[in-house]
């Protein structure tokens, strides 16, 4: 048996879209209320209907969209939950927009056709304005289950922007511009852990958050052992000192990088990693048949002893051959119990205790485009992690 | 010397095409409908091209996902794999991965490519991964994927003929990136496979190389016949000196910096680098990582570099 988790967001529900985006809400809007209010068995989940046809309520709304992700995790059974990120744009974005010091410039391309509205430091930053607190006292209201609150890492933050300020101020006292590019990297991210989120997690922990995700995607972009140990720093300068429960959460990274790095974070509790994108489809709790989970065991040798939230769910478009152990439904690939259930036996062969590892999706599963595929997906998770050995 | 100027990667999207990707994803807009947005794209890059005064045309790469896609898409053998970091951005590939004999999909290669939409007059340019990068980010032997990859690149390249002659630009950046330095007793393998690659033509071949110094590889690039690109926001002054080439492609602006080169904020050192006879100037790599506004003012900076370098 294993306990489950939610890594971060999920598709938000077409009739919020559409009240965010002052589109009509449409009858199709309101039927799909009522089909999940009721399947989640909401109470008084008809009041959303009266609130969206009067179109005023805007908190009150942004609060029912709340409850209708927290009772879709709950009716779903995983062990600990959040609001699938519905009040945020999108996680880079998100934070920006409430962090002085930047101004969005355009739209970049991450992978595909997906792309991050990128914004450049026009100046010092600091917090405008609390960045996650509203989502999570609306969440800590409704929730009857634990809750992890994902936030954005500052090391990601300033990697993923363009360092216009810094990087000029920099320029001036670096002898090549690969040295001023790094130095106002670490300028940046430094500014951001100090000015903007050991204040907004020290709200949240005031606030009552007893597990904080950190989210660092680009934490290996630059493997160098200075980039490392600056992605090191600000994750231990960011949760130094506070009594909460702290985990990192890193995908469509270099594990053999961040493994080496893992063992000097401190107040790490778990890290959350992305291998399903990695593995085979077949059946086994062998090094073959698991090849996208054996970098686990470089994490293992180089001394990691914390836990691990194990990606066990593709979250991006499949359009390859399914096998006899998933399917494929309008592009996403739904695990089936058997083969999630041994991807996370063999994680536990490896770190040698199960009690250590928690099963999630390799990353937000925002990237489906409906709830019942989501839906699929994380119920063949839990039933795979509560099935008897 | 002899100055020309274009670019040497995919550039940015714009606006109207990312919104359009996203309206076709979601099946609100048909294929004909994105296509012309697309094809309406390239030929904005096209007009941006002739404003910038270049001489070595490209249709922009605006429909690449990544470098390697065409590999994947218009090639039979080849299977689409997981998603790896490309380098140090915050972009992604999908892993090619080898499954069967590789063949050309010459039907496939039109998507890609879109040189009957740049001018007749105006040289052009082919830009495609070259065999070791293409090797070892495909993760397979690399003996097997030099030869193997070389020959796909020259069957995409033949199949391109029938729009005329142009220059091809192989991205080489596994030759200059620390992971994946060449071992220098493989420098005579990567020798024969390059000079194979561009056999009767190495004029019109470019190697070009970016986030890395040529440090590491300057011995095997003096050592070839074709045009050499090379990172200047990662090679010293005094390492691209002893690169003893006569024709020479440098990467002069930077494609993760949001500010404009300017004649003085580029170094204009490499003008006394000796030897040097013709010279193309260039992004670094591909202009992606920028919004395409910021991209488009890049390109039209080369103009102003090159006209200080001529002073």
């Amino acid at each position: 048996m294993y306990l489950t988790q939610e890594i971060g967001s999920i598709p938000k529900p077409k009739w919020f879209i559409n009240y965010i985006k002052k589109s009509p809400i449409s009858e199709k809007d309101f039927q799909e209320i009522a089909f999940w209010g009721e399947f989640l068995e909401i109470e008084n989940y008809r009041d959303l209907i009266e609130l969206l046809k009067q179109g005023q309520d805007h908190d009150g709304i942004r609060r029912w969209a709340v409850t209708f992700v927290v009772r879709f995790f709950e009716k779903i059974g995983l062990d600990t939950i959040y609001t699938g990120e519905v009040l945020r744009k999108e996680m880079y974005e998100h934070a920006i927009a409430k962090i002085g010091g930047f101004k969005f410039v355009g739209e970049v391309q991450s992978l595909d056709n997906k792309y991050y509205n990128i914004a450049s430091v026009v100046g010092e930053v600091y917090r405008k304005e609390p960045i996650y607190l509203e989502e999570f006292k609306i969440a800590k209201n409704v929730s009857r289950k634990k809750l992890k609150v994902p936030i954005i890492g500052p090391y990601t933050l300033a990697d993923w922007s363009l360092n216009q300020y810094y990087y000029r101020r920099m320029l001036k006292k670096a002898s090549s511009i690969k040295e001023a590019k790094k130095r106002a990297r670490e300028k940046l991210a430094f500014s951001l852990v100090e000015n903007v989120f050991r204040k907004e997690v020290r709200e949240l922990v005031e606030n009552g958050a007893e597990w904080i995700q950190v989210d660092e995607p680009a934490a290996t972009t630059h493997p160098d052992e200075d980039e490392m140990l600056l992605f090191v720093e600000c994750f231990n300068e960011l949760t130094k000192g506070f009594h909460a429960r702290f985990s990192l959460h890193n995908c469509y990274s270099d594990y053999r990088i961040l493994s080496k790095y893992a063992p000097i974070l401190k107040n790490c509790y778990q890290l959350a990693l992305e291998f399903a994108n990695r593995d085979t489809l077949n059946l086994g709790k062998d090094d073959e048949n698991r090849v996208g989970y054996r970098e686990l065991k470089l994490f293992i040798e180089n001394g990691y002893d914390g836990n691990f939230g194990v990606g066990v769910l593709h979250v991006l478009d499949f359009d390859g051959n399914p096998g006899y152990y998933a399917s494929v439904e309008d592009r996403s690939l739904i695990e089936s119990p058997y083969l999630i259930r041994d991807r996370l036996d063999y994680a536990s062969k490896i770190v040698g205790d199960p009690s250590k590892i928690m099963a999630n999706p390799d990353c937000g599963l925002r990237t489906r485009r409906d709830w019942k595929i989501v839906w699929k997906k994380l119920s063949n998770m839990v039933l795979a992690a509560k099935m008897e050995d | 010397m002899n100055i020309m100027l274009t670019v040497s990667g995919i550039h940015s999207r714009s606006r109207k095409l990312i919104e359009a990707t996203r309206r076709f994803e979601k099946g609100e807009i048909n294929y004909r409908e994105f296509e012309n947005i697309f094809l309406n794209d390239v030929k904005n890059f096209v007009r941006l091209q002739e404003k910038a005064e270049m001489e070595i045309f490209s249709d922009g790469m605006l429909n690449w996902h990544d470098l390697l896609r065409p590999l994947i898409e218009c090639v039979d053998g080849v299977k689409c794999g997981p998603y790896f970091r490309w380098f140090e951005t915050n972009t992604f590939y999908r892993q090619p991965l080898i499954v069967g004999n590789l063949a050309v999909k010459r039907e496939c290669i039109r998507k890609f490519f879109k040189l009957d939409l740049l001018p007749e007059d105006k040289k052009k340019i082919v830009i495609l991964p070259g065999p070791y990068t293409c090797t070892l980010l495909s993760k397979i032997k690399l003996a097997d994927g030099l030869n193997m990859f070389s020959k796909v690149i020259k069957d995409i390249i033949r199949s391109l003929e029938e729009f005329g002659e142009f220059f091809v630009l192989l991205q080489e950046p596994c030759l200059v990136y620390k992971k994946y330095f060449p071992d220098k007793r493989f420098f005579p393998n990567l020798k024969d496979i390059y000079s194979r690659l561009y056999s009767g033509s190495p004029e019109k071949y470019v190697i070009h190389t970016y986030f890395g110094s040529i440090e590491n590889v300057s011995e095997l690039l003096s050592e070839l016949r074709c045009w050499i690109g090379v990172d200047m926001i990662e090679t010293p002054y005094h390492v691209l000196k002893k690169l003893r080439k006569s024709n020479i492609v440098l990467g002069v602006l930077d494609s993760q910096s949001p500010i404009t080169e300017t004649p003085e904020t580029v170094n204009l050192y490499f003008r006394n680098v000796n030897g040097i006879e013709n010279l193309i100037l260039c992004p670094n790599t591909d202009l992606r990582y920028l919004p395409r506004n910021i991209a488009d003012k890049k390109v039209l900076a080369l103009k102003n570099i090159r006209k200080a370098m001529v002073k």
